[in-house]
């Protein structure tokens, strides 16, 4: 019986150690097959290769009018708030493209009006929650005074102004001007000077934008509210940040009292804050990039990712978040967040592994010279390509920056 | 166990994994041709029919394995037959031989 089980054994023992073997052998060099030169992605000086091609399918959208119904219905039926969002990254990202390649701008210029008129005529027609979700009209009474939501307001005035930094409107002026006395009322209104997204319910993701469309507005109108947006980093400092890691929270009440749904920090949320605040107050916005590049970013043999929480501050999966990774807490749509902060602060390497798991894990499919990330939706695809081309814009309201720089 | 047995064995294995290999390659070749590809949206949670989910899940189940498990299995597959082959040499130059 002995000289029968033996090698049986021995047998089993080589086999699994071969197996062994060729797993560490070959899961470390996985990453090299997706590992992508981000000159692809990132150009200094015009739009790179792959923006290009990602551009194009939301281009084609907003070219054909029967196409774009049809899309934008289809995305407003998955979710009111990536239909909306979409539209804002695309505008952004139109904005940049225009300013890199200005052979481009009058196509930009016409799709961002189309664009934004649409925006508008929808928010007209349909009231504000038409974007909103549907929690929103049956969550409570808002706690300023006449119910608006600064993601709508944010988002618009952003629009707005980066429309206006590309080629000035007159028609879009008023319309911004309009939106950005409105955010300063209502933020103003607030002992930590943040407004509403949904009733009582402010979101960091939210404010940062409607902070970085006053300073655009401040550039292109010559106003002058620094002071006012230097006290919203003082408040932010004091009273929005987490204690455990210093950076700021995601989500919270009028008063500022952390909310259940975001009561620490979140990859959604600080990534894209992060980028806002570079126009606001530029060492502030570094030093929360370090952290959330601490607290957040992780890296898997090689494949880039961003955790939704830090390890410190577990917060529970939503609809913000996303199906997050057990162990390592990776979350898709803080991954794609991450892509924004990563290029903003020019920093090659989190994008470089980033992008090592975008080509592994996002179905990149090419399609009649477009580009489309099969695993990530509408909103994913516009954050992606503002990525990939942002930086002229911000840089064009840094140089034209008013007093408080 | 022989030497005969042993390389026997080995051989055996090798050809096994090499079995798996070309197996899964070609179940992903064919979901890939297949443009199941395009359906992979069903990761991010998209809604989608329950046609399109299935093909997608079978996308995404083999894209996995074949990046995966072919190289591993395939890799396992040359040591085994490099193992054999000094384990059978070592047998020949054997003193007990």
């Amino acid at each position: 019986m002995k000289l029968f089980k033996r090698p049986t054994i021995k047998k089993i023992l080589v086999q699994a150690a071969a197996l062994i073997l060729a797993f560490f052998i070959w899961i470390p060099m996985v990453h090299l097959f997706f590992k992508e030169d981000i000159s692809n992605y990132l150009s200094d000086d015009a739009i790179s290769p792959k923006a290009k091609m990602l551009a194009g399918r939301q281009l084609k959208i907003w070219r054909d009018p029967e196409l774009r119904k049809i899309e934008l219905q289809k995305m407003q039926n998955r979710n009111p708030e990536w239909d909306f969002m979409s539209r804002t990254f695309f505008v952004l990202s139109l904005a940049n493209m225009a300013i890199r390649e200005p052979g481009f701008k009058d196509e930009a210029c016409g799709i961002m009006d189309c664009i934004i008129d649409a925006t508008l005529e929808t928010e007209k027609r349909n009231g504000m929650y038409h974007f909103l979700l549907e929690y929103a009209s049956r969550s409570g009474a808002w706690k300023i005074d006449p119910p608006r939501s600064i993601f709508i307001d944010g988002e618009i005035a952003l629009m707005l102004g980066a429309r206006r930094l590309v080629g000035e409107k007159p028609e879009y002026a008023s319309l911004h001007r309009q939106r950005i006395s409105s955010i300063l009322e209502r933020m103003g209104k607030s002992p930590v000077m943040c407004s509403e997204s949904y009733p009582d319910e402010c979101w960091i993701f939210c404010n940062t934008i409607a902070l970085a469309s006053i300073k655009m507005s401040d550039v292109l109108d010559k106003t002058d509210n620094s002071e006012f947006l230097a006290r919203w980093v003082d408040t932010a400092r004091k009273s929005l940040t987490d204690r455990k890691t210093g950076l700021l929270i995601s989500t919270y009440t009028v008063d500022g009292s952390p909310l259940e749904c975001g009561f620490g920090p979140e990859g959604t949320s600080i990534w894209l804050a992060c980028h806002m605040l570079q126009i606001i107050d530029r060492d502030y916005a570094e030093d929360q990039y370090r952290r959330a590049r601490k607290e957040l970013s992780g890296n898997l043999l090689g494949f880039g990712y961003s955790r939704e929480w830090p390890v410190s501050c577990r917060g529970s999966m939503d609809i913000d978040s996303g199906p997050v990774v057990p162990v390592l807490g990776a979350s898709a749509s803080a991954s794609g967040l991450a892509f924004i902060a990563a290029s903003a602060f020019k920093d090659k390497e989190y994008f470089s592994r980033l992008i090592t798991s975008l080509n592994c894990g996002g179905f990149p499919l090419k399609k009649d010279g477009m580009l489309y990330y099969q695993a990530g939706n509408p909103v994913g695809d516009a954050v992606l390509l503002y990525s990939f081309v942002e930086g002229p814009l911000w840089e064009k309201i840094s140089g034209k920056g008013t007093a408080h720089e | 166990m022989n030497e005969a047995e042993n390389s026997k064995d080995s051989t055996f294995s090798v050809r096994r994994y090499i079995g798996y290999s070309v197996f899964i390659t070609a179940s992903f070749l064919l979901v890939h041709a297949l443009g199941f590809r395009e359906n992979t949206s069903v990761i991010s949670g998209i809604p989608t029919g329950h046609k399109e989910a299935f093909l997608g899940l079978v996308y995404v189940l083999t894209y996995f394995a074949f990046i995966g498990l072919v190289p591993i299995l395939l890799i396992a597959a040359a040591i085994l037959t490099i193992w054999g082959k000094l384990h059978a040499a070592r047998k020949s130059t054997s003193p007990e031989n």
